[in-house]
């Protein structure tokens, strides 16, 4: 694969990983020892920080693990920009969630076992099956851009150096950014 | 192309499908970015995806939200075909049964609200 290829696939393995709980596997192989992340503009309360280090950050995911599958981050396709060794991404995401979390009605879940016989004998897709099910409702709950740094390791295969997790505030809007916006919009439109 | 932007395509081109074949589409299903691997002639793609559809009164929902677990094997010279798919809806924990935890046997892994 190419390198873009190859880190498009790191940033979809670390979203996939991540929305499992499966935090060691990707701390343990994807990320350098001295791994940064920041979050900023969590919506949250007290979802804002930063941490340094492999153990400070798997520390950080480990304290909000449930144990229980709430919610999924879909990210759209990353802009990534490789320079020798180095790289940088820019991906947007949004967390879709469940909007309530009560329990559903005894039998209305679904187990993998019930799926898999829907994927055995209906159309490929399986899509259009699941939809609706219960009357469920979902909500996005947060969204934003994660801007990430990666480094080609000596064994050929990149990693993460550092991740900034901006979120779009929920809060009153901030019009230093919502400028830039409109500034990239404008500039876009001119070149087009 | 590659192995795996075959499988990507393959993935995607069934994603559009289930849009097309409805008389009138009203929803349009969203996949994130595949997680594949393939090793010889099978391959497994892990892809999370969620549906949004247009109601009467104008207004977009999601009505679901889906993991799709894909095995897919090597068809020769034509690429790749789908021997299985697991579709797992995300859905509330089940209300426990007397004398049994909420998420014991439930079949779903875990994920948080971690960026």
């Amino acid at each position: 694969m190419t390198d873009i290829g190859d880190i498009r696939t790191l940033i979809a393995r670390c979203a996939h990983l991540c929305d499992r709980e499966r935090h060691e596997q990707w701390i343990d192989q994807f990320v350098i020892d001295d791994f940064a992340y920041q979050v900023v503009d969590d919506p949250s309360p007290g979802g804002d920080g930063s941490y340094q280090g492999r153990d400070e950050v798997l520390a950080y995911f480990r304290a909000a693990a449930s144990g229980d599958w709430r919610a999924t981050h879909f990210l759209s396709e990353p802009v990534i920009d490789v320079a020798g060794e180095r790289a940088h991404a820019a991906t947007d995401f949004a967390l879709v969630r469940l909007a309530d979390s009560q329990p559903a009605e005894a039998g209305s879940a679904r187990t993998t076992a019930d799926t898999a016989d829907i994927a055995d004998t209906a159309d490929i897709a399986g899509i259009a099956d699941t939809a609706g099910i219960a009357g469920q409702r979902y909500e996005v709950a947060a969204a934003g851009r994660y801007e990430d740094d990666f480094v080609r390791a000596a064994d050929g295969r990149w990693r993460f150096t550092a991740r900034l997790v901006n979120h779009l505030p929920l809060t009153a809007s901030q019009p230093a950014r919502a400028q830039d916006a409109q500034d990239l919009l404008a500039a876009g439109s001119a070149n087009e | 192309m590659s192995d795996l932007q075959d499988v990507e395509t393959v993935l995607a081109r069934v994603a559009l499908a289930e849009g097309d074949h409805r008389g009138e589409c009203l929803q349009v299903h969203f996949q994130s970015i595949p997680v594949v691997e393939v090793d010889g002639p099978v391959a497994h793609a892990w892809t999370d995806g969620f549906t949004v559809r247009l109601e009467p009164a104008g207004d977009f929902v999601i009505t679901s939200v889906v993991r799709l677990e894909d095995e897919l094997i090597r068809a020769g010279a034509d690429g790749w075909a789908f021997a299985r798919r697991i579709p797992i809806p995300l859905l509330p924990p089940a209300a426990p049964q007397a004398g049994q935890p909420a998420t014991e046997g439930d079949g779903r892994d875990g994920g948080d609200h971690h960026e």
